[in-house]
């Protein structure tokens, strides 16, 4: 190999990004993460009929409410949210409250890990649904390529809400983030959101971000440098 | 004059118009009733309420040029008829059209009636009620209650025109409610505990929040097919095919009466195998596939696509015998449904339909769950969940939906739930009065800083009293808790998990 060509494998790096750029800018729609600044990094926000991954570094961070900003934004033009509950713990009280209609809201209540994963396939693969949320541990390698061939096929976004403890396993997700807590101003919970992985990002990028449970707004915290005026958007909006 | 005992007593229990007129009404003596009219005039005759039904099933059958549903009321003693009026009226030239020419038929045979043509059954009943209250010696009246209007329609009227049992028409009057309109203004969800859930039933038949199909006169039979295999066999595509055939048979006599299926049973009943050794039959019972569908269907793809899905998770352990398939629940399809779907809004409605019906069919019905929230402040209270293969799961209405959405000024709710509150282990105090430490899931989390108190006070009317003092608590690892204190005893409790 003469000296100055360039590195096979940097050359195909370079190639693969081009490629994931390229596909980026075909594909018009994006759904918002609710995080301007993550949209900004992800060229507008998450790919419609993707899986995305959060992270929970400690079980109890703000890992749901994030998704949950994120479908109600993908069910925005009238899809239904599917959210899998296998504790039963979820409260549709509240993911009301922050927009979602109760009327397109499905809870799947299945225990078994194989049933959980058929239905999850059978969820993203249909066109009416908006996006899925779940809270999953491991996921075997085939069922997770099946759950994103489903979600590619389906064109909603798959929302997993996963352990760290599985952040080393292969991925079929085209986006993966953590969520871990700060220290609160004491009113609002405060988060640092870091993007592990995205398609045609390079990098690791940190967040932070503050969830304005009353307006059920998530801002980053550059953006409450200026708090009057966004309360004044949020209310004329 | 018609009479029969009743409340220790002959009683009338109905009477001609001349009658009505010299004051005679249902539910008087009959001695009352006798010294009303000449003795010479007075003609009286027991009461049969089943030639009462019999002439109106006929009344009914002759009703059936003007509407392919015609129905009696659902009560022991059926007074009026319903016509399903939706997709005809336009062939008589609209709904007043209509109207005139039952009138004019009615009219015809010398019979006394009242017609109302309403969004709702239960407005439609309520209003001819409302016209025969009026002016029993009424000989024929019509009214027309236009699309929509039911509620101001409905509004003067007395309670009773919903159709609710005497007891809970006693208990509106004795709190001051005689008209459907100061009734309608109360908060529902209160209501069904406070006079119990027929008169939210009947109230949200009336207004046309749940469905209430016209159940035709005609007694159907339920639609069955059946196979018998000369050879019984555990194949599989044999058992399949088969099945595939008897449900297109089913589906196809289901859609041409104009009905969809919503539940469908397979049974696939086993051959009896001879036990050779021990000389006695070992009986193995029939394998039983049942599908439930979210919207009424006559699509025998899909529904054959449910009942092989259940199939495929069984073993068959004997070949089979015979496999029967019968529709046991159908209803009227409506009359959109009978148009192809069409725009994008009925083919999202028509795969979410699919989608839940595979769900259901794989999972169990209790697996795949609407949400119905009520306006209670009791936060374990505050919602319902109900199998959505039952049909779609109504909210209070369209609008009270919307605006619970937009309603940021409910205070924030933890995303996770507990099934039951957990009582917490007594710590040293935190801040403000608040446990120093609460343990979760095994993890001992030290309080930080709490928001609050939420207070809630509610249930009194359940007869179990509720108050409790509810705190948004962060812990030192940056987690947030709900956490409340009974108010009665100070016991603390973990509720909820902001995630």
């Amino acid at each position: 190999m003469e000296k100055n060509q360039p590195y096979p494998l940097d050359e195909l790096r370079r190639m693969i990004t081009r490629l994931e750029i390229y596909r980026q800018s075909g594909d018009a729609r994006r759904i918002s993460s609710g995080m301007e600044p993550v949209d900004r990094l992800l060229g507008g926000g998450f790919s419609p009929g993707s899986l995305v991954e959060w992270f929970d570094p400690c079980e109890g961070a703000a890992a749901a409410t994030l998704a949950l900003a994120a479908a109600r934004n993908a069910c925005a033009d009238g899809g239904a949210l599917v959210v899998f509950d296998r504790r039963g713990e979820f409260y549709p009280v509240e993911a009301v409250r922050w927009g979602i209609d109760p009327r397109r809201l499905i809870v799947v209540q299945a225990t078994a890990r194989k049933d959980i994963a058929w239905a999850a396939c059978e969820v993203l693969r249909s066109p009416a649904v908006g996006a899925m949320l779940a809270w999953a541990g491991r996921i075997d390698g085939r069922d997770f390529r099946r759950m994103q061939l489903a979600a590619e096929q389906g064109g909603g976004l798959g929302l997993l809400i996963r352990p760290e403890k599985t952040r080393g396993d292969p991925s079929w997700a085209e986006v993966r983030l953590t969520a871990e807590p700060l220290s609160s101003d004491g009113q609002r919970r405060r988060l640092r959101v870091r993007l592990l992985r995205a398609r045609g990002v390079g990098g690791e990028h940190t967040v932070d971000v503050e969830i304005d449970e009353q307006t059920c707004r998530l801002y980053s915290v550059a953006q409450l440098a200026r708090p009057a005026a966004l309360a004044r958007a949020a209310r004329a909006s | 004059m018609l009479h029969e005992n009743a409340r220790g007593a002959a009683r009338v229990v109905a009477c001609s118009a001349e009658a009505a007129r010299a004051g005679i009404d249902a539910g008087m003596t009959l001695a009352e009733a006798s010294v009303l009219v000449d003795e010479a005039l007075l003609h009286v005759e027991p009461h049969d309420p089943t030639a009462d039904r019999r002439a109106l099933e006929t009344l009914a059958a002759e009703c059936e040029p003007f509407s392919p549903t015609v129905g009696l009321e659902s009560t022991d003693r059926p007074e009026c008829l319903f016509l399903e009026a939706t997709s005809v009226s336009r062939l008589f030239g609209g709904e007043a059209a209509l109207v005139e020419r039952i009138a004019d038929d009615l009219a015809r045979r010398g019979l006394r009636f009242q017609i109302a043509m309403a969004d709702t059954l239960g407005a439609a009943w309520a209003c001819c009620g409302a016209i025969a209250s009026r002016n029993r010696a009424t000989k024929a009246a019509t009214t027309i209650i236009p699309p929509g209007k039911t509620a101001e329609a409905l509004a003067p009227l007395p309670v009773e025109a919903l159709r609710l049992p005497p007891s809970v028409v006693g208990l509106l009057g004795a709190l001051g409610i005689d008209r459907i309109g100061p009734l309608m203004g109360l908060p529902r969800d209160e209501l069904a505990s406070r006079f119990g859930p027929e008169l939210l039933r009947r109230l949200h038949q009336t207004l046309g929040q749940i469905d209430e199909p016209i159940r035709s006169h005609r007694p159907e039979a339920a639609v069955a097919a059946e196979h018998v295999f000369e050879h019984p066999t555990a194949h599989r595509a044999a058992l399949e095919n088969n099945l595939r055939r008897l449900i297109d048979q089913v589906a196809a006599e289901v859609a041409s009466r104009r009905h969809g299926i919503t539940r469908l049973v397979c049974e696939l009943v086993f051959e009896r195998i001879e036990s050779a050794s021990l000389a006695r039959a070992k009986a193995v019972g029939p394998l039983r596939l049942e599908v439930g569908l979210y919207r009424a269907s006559t699509s025998a793809k899909d529904i054959f696509e449910l009942a092989t899905m259940q199939l495929e998770r069984h073993w068959l352990t004997s070949p089979v015998a015979t496999i029967r398939v019968a529709a046991v629940e159908t209803v009227p399809l409506e009359y959109r449904q009978t148009e192809l779907f069409t725009d994008s809004a009925h083919q999202d409605a028509r795969r979410l339909a699919q989608l839940i019906d595979r769900l259901s069919g794989r999972l169990g019905r209790a697996a795949v769950l609407g949400a119905r929230l009520a306006a209670d402040s009791q936060p374990e209270l505050a919602y319902g969940y109900r199998p959505l293969v039952d049909g779609p799961v109504k909210q209070r209405n369209a609008s009270a939906t919307a605006a619970a959405a937009a309603d940021r000024a409910l205070p924030p709710r933890p995303f996770l739930l507990l099934p039951r509150p957990v009582a917490l282990r007594p710590t040293p105090s935190g801040p403000n009065g608040l446990p120093g430490h609460v343990e979760d899931r095994g993890h001992v989390h030290r309080v930080v800083r709490a928001l609050g108190p939420e207070r809630i006070e509610t249930g009194w009317w359940r007869g179990q009293s509720i108050g409790r003092d509810y705190y948004r608590v962060e812990t030192s690892r940056g987690h947030w808790l709900w956490l409340f204190r009974r108010l009665r005893d100070g016991q603390w409790f973990l509720h909820g998990r902001f995630q």
